[in-house]
Order: C-alpha cells, then sequence, then structure tokens
C-alpha cells in the first residue's frame, strides 16, 4: 500500500477526520494565542534557529564537548551508530543490572529505534508512561503525531480501549480516562528496576539533560527506579545551558500552546542514581556533512508543522507510514536512510510552505522538500514524460503543435490530467 | 514604459482571458506591452517534480527570450516566484547569473507590479459581486505580496470581499501534487470553497490559474458553490 491508498482509507473514515479536525484546530488556535502574546516572537525564531545551528553546524565538536561534560558529573556516555547498536547497548545496561521491567517517558528517537519491541523480545516488561503513547501501545499502534501520539483517537474510542485491555467500566469522560490510566500507571512506577527517557535538549558546557513534559510521568520514570537510561539523537545537543530559555519560550508554544510545560526537568548530576546516556547516530553524521538538509538537524520536534500541515490535517500520521509523519518526516525518513525509504514522502504535499512559516527554528522545510524530489530515484514512466514535456516546451513550434493536438482530444482525457484545454489559446488570440 | 507579458503555460492553454485582460489593463495604464511569443514554459512544472536539469534548460530559454526588456509581467504569482526565487538554484550555465540576478528584481506578478511600480490609486472597473480572495501559496508565502492584490479589489466599484475560514490555506492544486493525490487535492480544495460558501461569497478570485482550475475542478460536483475568476478579469472587468 502507497500513500495515496491509505490517504484514500484515512479520508473514508469520518470518525478519523473529526478528530484531526478538532485536534489540529485547537492545537493551532492554542499556538496563536500564546504567539501572540510574545512581541518578540519573529526575533526569538531567529535566535533559536541561531542557536540551533551552531549546534549542528560543529556537530562533531559538540559532541566531544558535551560527553566530556556529562561524564564529569558521573553520567555513562555511550555512543550508537545505528538503532541495532543502540538497542544493544540498553539491553546490556539493563542486563548487567538484572533489570527486567522498564518505565518509559515518551520519546520519539526510541520509536524509531525500535526500543520497546527489540527489548520485549528480550524478555523485558516495558510500560509506556505517556498517556497518548501508553493509549497507542495497548491498542498496538505507531504514534501518529510527534507531541501527540494518540492525536488520531476520540475519547470513544480511548474509552473503548481502556474498557477492553483494563477491564474497567466504560467512560467517555476525560478526567475519568486519565484516573483510569493514572491509578494503572502509577503502581508500576514504583516496582520498575530501571526507567527511560529520551531528551529535548543536551547542554554541550554543562552536560545537563533536558525533559519536558505535562504529566510528570518522565520525572517519575527518572527519578524512582536506581537505573536511568535515557536515548538522545546526536543532533540534540545545543551549545550552552543558556540557550535553553530561548529554547523553552519556543518549544512548548509550538507544540501544545503552552507559554510552558507543567514540568521542566534539568538533570546535571547523578546524585545516587545509576545514569546512562546513549547518543545516536542513525543517518545524522552522514546528514551533519550535507550543507543544504542538515537544517533539518535543527528540528526541535514540536509538530507544529503537523498541525498546520493542510495534507497532515485530512490524512493523519499513519498515513505517512513514517516514524515521524508530516512535514518534517517527509523529510526526516528519507534524508536518515540515505533515499532507501520514504522517497515517496517528499511528493506528498503541495509545498504550499505553512510548515515553513510556522517552524519555530525557522527551517526551510517545504524548500526541503523540493531539494529531495530531485535526489531520489524516479521512476521510468516520470522521467520520460519529463524530458518529453522538456522537449516540446523548448520549441515554441513543437509548443504549438502539441497543444493542436490537446486541443482535439476528447475533454475527458485532459481533464483527467487536471486541465482544461480553452477553445483557442491566448496565442492565438492576442494581436 | 516597456513591459514584456510572461503568459505561463497554463495560462496561455487554459486561461487565455486572463492573459488577455492583463494586456487590456496594462494599455489602459499607457505601458507599452510586448509579447515574445517564443516564449512557452518557465520549467516550474520539472522543477517541482524533481528535475533541476531540465528545468535549467526552460530556465535558460526564459532568461535568453526576456533579460533584454524593462519590466517582465506575468498574471501569476507562482510563476512570477519561479523565476524570483528558485532560478537562481538552477544548473545554468554561470554567463547567465547576471541576468537571472537582473530578472530577480525586474519580474512582478501583475497586482505588485499595479502597485509597487505603477502606485495605482484609481482601478477603471466595477465588480457588483461578493468575492473570496484566495491567496495563491506562491504569492502570499514565496512572494507574500498577497496584501497587494487585496488592496486593489478594495478598490473596485461595488465588489464587497468577504471575509472567511482558512483563508491562507492551500487549496491543494499544488501542481503535480493534485495529479499523484487527487483525493487529498480535491478535499483540500473541497474545504476550501465550502468556507468561501458559507461566507457567502459567488466568486473566488486568484491571481494563479493552476488554483482557479484546480477550485473549477472541485466545484463541477456542485455548481452552487462560488465562481472562480481570474483577478486580471476583475481589475480589467470594465475594459
Amino acid at each position: 500500500m502507497n500513500f495515496r491508498d491509505r490517504s484514500i482509507r484515512a479520508l473514508n473514515r469520518p470518525a478519523l477526520q473529526a478528530n484531526l479536525h478538532k485536534a489540529t484546530a485547537t492545537a493551532l488556535h492554542k499556538r496563536e494565542v500564546v504567539v501572540h502574546e510574545r512581541a518578540d516572537f519573529e526575533e526569538l525564531r531567529e535566535r533559536g534557529r541561531k542557536i540551533r545551528m551552531e549546534g549542528v553546524e560543529n556537530l562533531p565538536a559538540m559532541v566531544d564537548r558535551y560527553t566530556a561534560a556529562a561524564r564529569r558529573h558521573g553520567f555513562q556516555v555511550h555512543f550508537a551508530k545505528d538503532s541495532e547498536a543502540a538497542c544493544e547497548i540498553a539491553w546490556s545496561i539493563l542486563q548487567k543490572a538484572g533489570a527486567r521491567s522498564v518505565v518509559k517517558g515518551k520519546s520519539m528517537v526510541t520509536e524509531e529505534i525500535e526500543l520497546r519491541p527489540f527489548l520485549e523480545r528480550h524478555g523485558v516488561d516495558v510500560l509506556e508512561t505517556d498517556l497518548g503513547e501508553y493509549l497507542v501501545q495497548i491498542a498496538g499502534e505507531m504514534p501518529s503525531h510527534i507531541t501527540a501520539p494518540a492525536l488520531h483517537m476520540s475519547r470513544a474510542e480511548i474509552g473503548r480501549l481502556l474498557s477492553r485491555v483494563l477491564g474497567v467500566p466504560y467512560s467517555d469522560d476525560p478526567p475519568t480516562l486519565v484516573a483510569i490510566a493514572r491509578e494503572h500507571l502509577r503502581k508500576k512506577f514504583f516496582a520498575a528496576d530501571a526507567g527511560m527517557s529520551g531528551a529535548n535538549f543536551l547542554c554541550a558546557d554543562t552536560g545537563t539533560l533536558v525533559l519536558l513534559e505535562n504529566e510528570g510521568n518522565i520525572r517519575l520514570s527518572i527519578t524512582l527506579p536506581k537505573l536511568h537510561i535515557a536515548v538522545a539523537g546526536i543532533e540534540k545537543i545545543v551549545p550552552r545551558f543558556s540557550d535553553i530559555p530561548t529554547l523553552l519560550a519556543l518549544l512548548p508554544r509550538s507544540a501544545t500552546g503552552q507559554k510552558i510545560t507543567t514540568y521542566v526537568s534539568c538533570l546535571t548530576r547523578t546524585d545516587g542514581t545509576e545514569r546512562h546516556i546513549i547518543l545516536l547516530d542513525n543517518g545524522r553524521g552522514r546528514i551533519q556533512k550535507d550543507p543544504e538538509l542538515r537544517e533539518i538537524l535543527s528540528c526541535i520536534k514540536c509538530g507544529a508543522c503537523l498541525n498546520v500541515c493542510p495534507v497532515y490535517q485530512r490524512v493523519g500520521g499513519h498515513t505517512y507510514n513514517s516514524i515521524y509523519p508530516g512535514p518534517i518526516g517527509s523529510i526526516w525518513t528519507p534524508a536518515m536512510s540515505g533515499m532507501q525509504s520514504g522517497t515517496e514522502l517528499p511528493f506528498a504535499s503541495s509545498l504550499c510552505g505553512s510548515c515553513t512559516d510556522i517552524c519555530p527554528v525557522k527551517i526551510p522545510i517545504h524548500h526541503l522538500l523540493l531539494s529531495l524530489r530531485s535526489r531520489g530515484p524516479h521512476p521510468l514512466w516520470k522521467r520520460a514524460l519529463t524530458r518529453i514535456a522538456t522537449w516540446v516546451m523548448a520549441s515554441p513550434g513543437r509548443y504549438a503543435a502539441v497543444s493542436h493536438i490537446l486541443r482535439r482530444l476528447p475533454r475527458s482525457l485532459t481533464g483527467r490530467a487536471g486541465f482544461s484545454m480553452a477553445p483557442r489559446s491566448f496565442r492565438d488570440l492576442y494581436r | 514604459m516597456d513591459v514584456a507579458l510572461f503568459i505561463p503555460c497554463l495560462v496561455d492553454q487554459c486561461a487565455p482571458q486572463a492573459g488577455l485582460a492583463t494586456a487590456r489593463l496594462l494599455k489602459h495604464l499607457d505601458v507599452t506591452v510586448h509579447y515574445p511569443r517564443e516564449q512557452t514554459c518557465c520549467g516550474q512544472p520539472m522543477y517541482n517534480s524533481g528535475f533541476p536539469k531540465e528545468a535549467a534548460a526552460l530556465a535558460e530559454r526564459f532568461v535568453q527570450l526576456f533579460s533584454r526588456y524593462e519590466y517582465v509581467v506575468s498574471p501569476s504569482g507562482s510563476c512570477t516566484g519561479m523565476v524570483r526565487h528558485f532560478y537562481r538554484a538552477l544548473p545554468m550555465p554561470a554567463s547567465l547569473q547576471q541576468d537571472v540576478a537582473a530578472l530577480e528584481k525586474k519580474t512582478y506578478e501583475l497586482t505588485e507590479f499595479l502597485v509597487e511600480v505603477l502606485h495605482l490609486q484609481n482601478i477603471p472597473a466595477e465588480f457588483p459581486h461578493r468575492v473570496a480572495y484566495h491567496p495563491s501559496c506562491h504569492q502570499n508565502r514565496e512572494l507574500r505580496t498577497a496584501q497587494h492584490s487585496v488592496d486593489l479589489l478594495k478598490k473596485v466599484k461595488d465588489l464587497s470581499l468577504v471575509n472567511y475560514e482558512i483563508s491562507e490555506a492551500c487549496c491543494g492544486f499544488g501542481g503535480t501534487f493534485s495529479v499523484l493525490f487527487p483525493e487529498v487535492s480535491k478535499a483540500m480544495g473541497g474545504d476550501k470553497l465550502k468556507a468561501m460558501a458559507a461566507a457567502g461569497a459567488e466568486y473566488v478570485t486568484s491571481t494563479d490559474t493552476g488554483c482557479l482550475m484546480q477550485l473549477k475542478r472541485v466545484r463541477e460536483r456542485n455548481l452552487s458553490m462560488p465562481k472562480p475568476i481570474h483577478v486580471a478579469e476583475i481589475l480589467a472587468s470594465n475594459l
């Protein structure tokens, strides 16, 4: 099944359409309100971009500086070149500690390396503690949004899901649903052998790990168990701890329309807990060397480009069949895989540019999509068609002849290709 | 003042009346209008499909044809955007660089030209209808000149411009996007038309024929929806 097939399926699901419309419109509206309050938001975006690009442009040095600082403060830092290596490192840490159960905070990078299924295959009990992520886990689905994994589900669907899995009475009242999930999750925090998290930012000068959340589950996951493993893409490193306030002003505003998230955890010391950081490359180092595509590494994973994208708004995250969906995912996935997967994704955009306009760190998203279109392998029919069209357009005589022929074809044919020819052309009419 | 008409292939073949209105309007404003008959396509469809080399071949023709004129004016925000923002990224001979840079400065979308160069105050037009303006994404987010069209439309006698929801959203055209993913494309266009209809619009106008054709196609399912018309046709309605 390709993007088009999946998009048709999504368009034909009225419940999904309603969920998507409501969730994205609400997120955009909330963002608008808090962005409006900051008269200097454009300056903030510019500063955010500078901070992130400074990190990206000096990435190898940043990794060294961060590693030294984190180790100085007692963190054990590991490097993983790909998903497999990262999973193996996490597994060996857990094995050494004899850990069999893990509570996990929401993290896109652990989705990227498919850590949960890997650990489950090794007999580790992994529980997602973010509510949305938990719902997606028990439904056996993929997250459909970067910051709101269960965005595609309605209250009623969530109610039915919890009732089926936990055997509780059905309810579609949000506070009741949260209470049910919380009751179930709380018990697990105290029993877990290890906690896992991702990272929003890593500071190169202080070695600080910064984590943003609203539910408090990440803080519990990384403080209650005596073992903490964080997985982070190397691009999460920012030059200085003093850069964090700018990024904090941008990220929650863009992601959830909040001035700041309920919890912001900054971990600089290990305070008696065994703490590991797994730094993941998985294609990032290669992208960093590409002067054009490297901008993608400055992404702070806010998800605003998904909310504003007219395609995402109608097809939802699962249609992209990519860990990172939406406009940013349509760059991330093909770029990270070296154009091995997701190569149709850059075409699944009308290039309207609203993603670029909303991006808090000013990534020229739709221009990168355009650039990626020229990098992938083209199907033969497309190459042939483009060459013929170019050959026709290169000569006014051929152009006139072909348009003459097209004008004589039945309208149903040209109409299907998307255009309806006028009875006479401008060049015929203009004297 | 010498102006070369840049009539994109889509206007030439599918919406000649928009090109004719552009010419009438400019002539009425005492501009000397040229129409280089050798012109075909600016190369945007090739570029957007991922073929910069093929696009460059057509861009080269364009540069050679249009460089000699004082101004280049087009009834299309999209094709103007191609020349102004994307030609520089194409693999063209270094000898053309100067000409490309010069064209970036003298190529204008029609309403932009009327406001920025001609400083037009009075519009010789009347259009007694409720009109929804659809800013094409290229005009709005590449050229960033959508306001010019709005300002001009406001000056048209008896025209009432309606405000509507999602007014800055894409109509779903996107060139090959609408061919590769027609269902999503139509859903986008349908929502846009519905929002305009809900606001009571009789017509929808835009600077871009691609968008207007897309909306026309979507409208075929429901002819009570607003009727597409090019901005140039409204502005030249009395000429």
